[in-house]
């Protein structure tokens, strides 16, 4: 009792009425009671009619299915309601009135439903539907996966379900499902005014010979409804035989040319996309014949009137592969695998070095044996080294990583010239492809797609080192392939910055915080490698006279760097090539900076660029006037500075130079204020502290380090103009080291002594600006410098009230600041450092860290060519660009969410299962719409003889969108012809497997007589309509069904036979 | 006008979401960036704000209906040298306040200039607002308050003449720049980094001198 009424505290939510009848004593009225209840609650207690069945509303409409749970004794049931929802739009019911034409009794819903001819066969619809042609229907089935195979216990439930459908005035068809879940048996029973309808089933594995045809069947159905009569017109049978194709041939198998695994190895441009199988595995059509009369048709073991060429309609269905493996999806997937290794550098590197030593005489045999390795071209060298590594070009793509990893872990080292084009393709930048232009252009704004991703440029050295690894990753050899990749790249931005050579691809502005964080490391690098240039491009002349006079061991060094300035002249022209000679040297005696590349620190101040090839020759003779320009002794009085100052864009010239123009030489600066820098030791710096005396006006030092002056202000305290001087940059920075930055000053809080600390932290610039002023300006005062820096700080002749808060930093660090120009100050940005840390960053990441700072840029590219193919696409899948919209999207936000970076700067983190998980989902999507893209393909191919493309495109569309589609004219139709001829193919194929032996002579005789234009069919199904009366001739005439499927391994009957109960 | 709800301080129930966003302060100098902050986030005003050196660093929580905003604000200088940092700032900024000073010409010109260049170089969805700082000097007066409204309505900004001095609007800038902003993605969620130092529970419109409330004279 309590039990039933648990059951329905489950069932029914907002229970109005509640009937608790203790005259139930057994189990089994409990059951029903609950049966009864659900039914209620259901609101199927009434009769109801409905609008007619539409054409194929079985498969178009949309279908809800209602569960509820319940018990027999401790047995738990559920008991589900499909039904095919309203149309809200159209009429429901009908009035039933009107149907009063003679005294016949309307059918109920059910049976009309059932024999409706519009929906035979449905495309798409619950088995229950599709063999009884059913809108409605219940089903009880046991909740445990065993089934119901005890035949009383069938019965029983059988039982149950009757009275509960008597009981409740319920006229909705209930199935019981019986015996094993997959035998999908169901035993059912429907009730309703004056009569009663027994479902039974069939399903054997073997047809029996005996109703393997429709005479047989029609034999059988006839018989157990009745009906004696031969002649009787009264039974219609509907027919529908299904071919398979599974073989398309040589012109409709897709890839038409599979992807070369050795080309997929070595092509690093662009990812490549596309399916290595076909998608569509098999097509089925299906011949139907609907409605016909039953006793016209023969169909027999002789003779059957069921020819599929000449059936009334054709309609086809598209099977696809389930789990396709595409490549764009496969890198994608390799790739993240590798991000989940945890092995170091050294430890996948070590392994290799093991491996070497043995490996040396196998490569030395290679060359000789190999005749393509001495070859010149590059390609040929490419691919034949790939199959060192990619033996089995059948089976590589089909693998998975795990074997994958096992060939890397087999054989270990990518061939050295492999390799090196792979460093080549890295680190040289061919001319671009033209994806770039053509989808981003139309962007206006300089905030473009790679910026939403937070990835990087095209063609950038990011994007080419992200090609490199996710290519190697999955063609040579996983993780330790990519160690290695990632191993040379480090070593070549050492060997770069140790040379002063740009990096290729990578831009000259500071770090774009909207690019991933590996890409604004390489611009930070590059940031680095540019100043260091810069500045031992002045330094070799001044240092090496210098050094020439304290110490004559450093000649040679001076000559080399002659010698490297005349190599600049020559190839002025270029200035990403410009080769600089390391100033191993020199670096020797400064022992107080940290590295090898600060040598330069100790320079003096000579500003020469090589890039401009008009200046260049006149380089050796300016190196006089620059070495006396730069001599600490030079009193080189305020206008005597003679300088042609070329800055960035705007070429400014300073007419104050007249004195001296003798000197044709020309400073060519590329950045304004770059002098920087360049910091004479620290030593001076320390002497000039003694002259603590110096105050604000101070005019005893000659004027250094201008730049330009300052509209037509004077100073205000003595007779000259006011100067701009040059200043250091601003420090650039990556966007770790900015929130590194960030934790910092918030950590101070927002309290007068934090704010203090931090204005001081950031006060060094000022300081180097202030002195930089004071150098330029002798005799200057702070209003000055004011009126220059902050003109709003400066009203009405004096300084505002802000500026003269006492205690101040800006006054306070103008009065500690000594006139020191910027090229002798101390660098505020050390690059020798800055670079360090970045290789020090790069150098310690695992590869699967590094690995994982590339997602983002692989991730770029994948959608750049997702969307292209998609485009291709979009006659046949209009819905895959808004598909694609989804996929950037969410892209976009995953990649802004996901910070590689701590509070402390320089160090990884690795990403979070969050991150992961929707990164796979991700990729999931990608892969989603690359087999959508790879179906439609291999459609649009195989059905490309139909006509022009946009009907291809049109047809291919009707294909994706729906289950089944019928065809035009059947067999004669244009895609009927196709269709024919691709089975056509299959069948010579297989009856030349068939019979080999007729191989030659007896072709021509053979062929065509014997092959048949289809296959057997792999399926027939027949529904089979009659009226009679029954159970005995006086009895009322009523409808009965009966659908038969004959397969190959399953036949199946299943039998709707209505019973008249009030008469007989 | 001046009054808007006060908005609920820190005590916020923690089951709302609670979304981080950085905001960046642009204008030419002096014309009062680092006084809104001030206001903002402490509810206080110096006549003499020392000229900010670099940028300043502060957060300050409000609450909306179901959500917690943080903002992370970075009060820039204004310098012309220190232009170039500015992209370092605005960069991942989610939101923005480009400041200039109602009694000066130049420095509306020079907000103008600031909001192309976010337009063009920031994140695309950044909010931008406008503010006409010193409002309280009205008989200064030189930028007219319908010229910059209707510039604002052109280019989509939020707009509000504010001072920091008297209090008006402040509150109610930030306010409607946390209102504007999404607070489904990105942005949002729980901060990536742990709270700052700063002492949000005693921020804002907590503050017993009321001075953050909004409610100006």
């Amino acid at each position: 009792m309590s039990e039933s009424e648990d059951e329905n505290a489950v069932v029914q939510e907002d229970e109005v009425f509640e009937i608790t009848d203790f005259t139930n004593a057994s189990d089994w009225e409990s059951f029903i009671t609950q049966i009864e209840e659900i039914i209620t609650n259901w609101n199927l207690t009434s009769y109801v009619k409905l609008q007619p069945l539409q054409n194929n509303e079985i498969t178009n409409g949309d279908w809800e299915a209602v569960t509820a749970h319940l018990k027999f004794t401790n047995v738990p049931f559920t008991m589900t309601l499909h039904r095919l929802k309203f149309k809200p739009d159209t009429e429901q019911f009908v009035e039933e009135l009107n149907e009063e034409d003679d005294d016949k009794i309307p059918h109920p819903q059910y049976v009309e439903d059932m024999m409706c001819i519009d929906n035979d066969f449905p495309a798409r619809a619950h088995c229950i539907a599709r063999w009884y042609g059913l809108r409605c229907f219940l089903i009880l089935s046991i909740s445990s996966s065993n089934g119901i195979t005890n035949q009383s216990k069938c019965n029983l439930l059988t039982s149950s379900v009757s009275i509960a459908l008597s009981n409740m005035s319920c006229d909705v068809p209930f199935f019981v499902q019986i015996q094993e879940n997959w035998r999908r048996m169901y035993e059912g029973k429907a009730v309703s005014t004056g009569m009663s309808t027994q479902f039974e089933m069939v399903h054997l594995k073997k047809c029996p010979q005996q109703y393997a045809y429709l005479s047989g069947l029609l034999h059988l159905f006839k018989n157990k409804i009745g009906l004696t009569s031969l002649l009787s017109g009264e039974t219609r049978v509907s027919a529908r035989f299904t071919y398979v194709l599974h073989d398309w041939g040589i012109d409709g198998k897709w890839p038409a040319k599979p992807p070369d695994p050795e080309a997929v190895a070595s092509h690093f441009g662009t990812l490549l996309y596309g399916c290595l199988e076909d998608p569509v595995t098999e097509l089925q059509l299906a011949a139907v014949w609907p409605s016909m009369t039953g006793d016209l048709v023969i169909d027999n073991d002789i003779h059957s009137d069921f020819k599929p060429l000449s059936a009334p309609r054709w309609v086809v269905r598209l099977c696809y592969a389930d789990d396709l493996t595409c490549l764009l999806s496969s890198y994608l997937y390799e790739f993240i695998k590798a991000t989940n290794r945890t092995e170091s550098m050294s430890d996948l590197l070590n392994v290799l070095e093991d491996h070497t030593t043995d490996k040396h005489l196998g490569q030395a045999l290679e060359k000789i044996t190999d005749p393509s390795a001495g070859g010149m071209l590059p390609g040929v060298k490419l691919a034949s080294g790939l199959t060192k590594v990619v033996t089995d070009s059948q089976t590589l793509f089909r693998k998975s990583a795990y074997t994958l990893g096992r060939i890397a872990a087999v054989r270990g080292r990518i061939p050295r010239e492999v390799l090196n084009n792979i460093k080549s393709y890295m680190f040289f930048q061919e001319s671009t492809n033209s994806r770039q232009s053509s989808s981003q252009q139309q962007q206006a704004s300089t905030y473009t797609f790679y910026h939403k991703l937070k990835a990087a440029p095209i063609d950038s050295l990011t994007h080419h080192l992200a090609m490199c690894a996710i290519v190697v990753n999955l063609c040579h050899g996983g993780l330790s392939a990519l160690a290695q990749v990632w191993h040379v790249f480090v070593s070549e931005l050492r060997t770069m910055l140790d040379k002063g050579e740009c990096l290729p691809g990578i831009d000259s502005s500071k770090p774009d915080l909207n690019t991933c964080l590996l890409h604004q490391k390489l611009q930070m690098l590059n940031c680095c490698i540019q100043r260091k240039v810069l500045r031992e491009q002045r330094s070799p002349r001044s240092s090496s006279e210098v050094d020439f006079k304290v110490n004559p061991s450093f000649v040679d060094i001076s000559e080399d760097l002659t010698e490297s300035n005349n190599h600049n002249n020559h190839m002025a022209t270029d200035e990403s090539k410009n080769e600089t000679t390391p100033l191993k040297e020199v670096d020797k005696y400064d022992g107080n900076l940290e590295t090898s590349e600060n040598a330069a620190a100790s320079s003096n101040h000579s500003e020469r660029l090589s890039s401009n090839d008009s200046r260049g020759k006149f380089s050796v003779q300016s190196d006089d006037e620059d070495e006396f320009f730069e001599c600490e002794s030079d009193i080189d009085l305020g206008d005597t500075e003679q300088k042609h100052i070329t800055s960035g864009d705007q070429h400014q010239e300073i007419s104050e130079q007249q004195s001296l123009d003798q000197v044709s030489f020309t400073v060519n600066s590329n950045k304004t204020e770059d002098g920087a820098i360049i910091s004479r030791d620290d030593v001076e710096h320390s002497t000039n502290e003694n002259k603590d005396s110096m105050v604000d006006i101070d005019v005893s030092y000659p004027a250094e380090g201008r730049l330009k002056p300052c509209d037509d202000l004077n100073l205000l305290r003595c007779n000259s103009s006011l100067f701009i001087p040059h200043t250091q940059d601003h420090a650039p920075v990556t966007e770790d080291q900015l929130e590194e930055q960030a934790e910092v000053f918030s950590k101070l809080g927002d309290t007068k002594e934090g704010s203090k600390v931090r204005a001081k932290m950031q006060s060094a610039s000022l300081r180097s600006d202030m002195e930089a002023f004071k150098s330029a300006n002798p005799g200057c005062v702070l209003e000055d410098f004011v009126r220059w820096y902050s003109p709003r700080d400066f009203e009405n002749g004096e300084l505002s009230q802000r500026m003269k808060i006492p205690q101040n930093l800006w006054v306070t660090t103008w009065k500690s600041a000594k006139p020191v120009p910027a090229h002798r100050q101390k660098r505020i940005f050390d690059d020798t450092k800055e670079a360090e840390k970045v290789l020090h960053f790069l150098t310690n990441l695992k590869p699967a860290e590094a690995a994982q700072m590339l997602i983002p840029v692989c991730t770029h590219e994948a959608l750049l060519v997702l969307r292209l193919a998609s485009d291709a696409m979009k006659e046949s899948l209009p819905s895959l660009p808004l598909i694609c919209n989804q996929i950037e999207a969410r892209a976009a936000q995953i990649f802004k969410q996901w910070h590689m970076y701590g509070s402390v700067a320089n160090q990884f983190q690795p990403w979070t299962k969050d991150i992961q998980s929707k990164v796979e989902d991700l990729f999931r999507q990608i892969t989603f719409a690359e087999t959508m893209i790879e179906r439609a393909r291999s459609l649009q191919h195989k059905f490309r003889n139909l006509g022009d493309t946009a009907q291809v495109n049109a047809f291919v569309r009707q294909l994706l969108e729906h289950p089944e589609v019928p065809l035009d004219e059947a067999a004669v139709g244009p895609v009927g012809c196709i269709i024919k001829y691709y089975f056509q193919n299959q069948q010579n194929i297989v009856v030349e497997a068939e019979s080999p032996l007729s191989s030659e002579q007896s072709e021509d005789v053979r062929l065509p007589k014997e092959i048949p234009p289809l296959p057997k069919p792999a399926g027939r199904e027949f529904i089979i309509r009659a009226s009679n009366s029954y159970p005995s001739p006086f009895s009322r005439k009523l409808p009965h069904r009966m659908y038969a499927v004959l397969m190959q391994n399953e036949f199946r009957l299943a039998s709707a036979v209505s019973h008249d109960s009030t008469f007989f | 006008m001046a009054s808007r709800a006060p908005q609920r301080p820190n005590n916020a129930s923690p089951q709302g979401k609670i979304c981080q966003f950085k905001l960046v302060l642009l204008g030419e100098s002096a014309v009062g960036k680092s006084s809104l902050v001030l206001r903002f986030v402490k509810g206080q005003f110096h006549e003499y704000q020392e000229s900010t050196i670099g940028a300043a660093f502060l957060t300050q929580t409000v609450c909306l209906q179901d959500t917690t905003v943080k903002f992370e604000i970075w009060d820039t200088a204004g310098q012309e040298r220190y232009h170039s940092l500015a992209p370092m700032y605005y960069r991942g900024a989610q939101a923005a306040i480009v400041v200039y000073d109602i009694t000066n010409q130049d420095t509306f010109a020079r907000a103008k200039t600031w909001v192309k260049e976010l337009q063009r170089q920031a994140s695309p969805n950044i909010v931008i607002a406008l503010a006409g700082n010193k409002s309280d000097l009205s008989n200064k007066r030189m930028v007219d308050h319908d010229e910059a409204a209707a510039y604002s309505d052109e280019n989509g900004l939020l707009f509000m003449e504010t001072s920091a001095k008297t209090a008006m609007h402040v509150n109610d800038i930030f306010l409607a720049i946390a209102e504007k902003l999404p607070k489904n993605d990105a942005g949002g969620t729980a901060a990536n980094r742990p709270t700052s130092g700063v002492d949000i529970t005693q921020g804002g419109g907590s503050n017993p001198q009321g001075g953050c409330c909004g409610r100006s004279q």
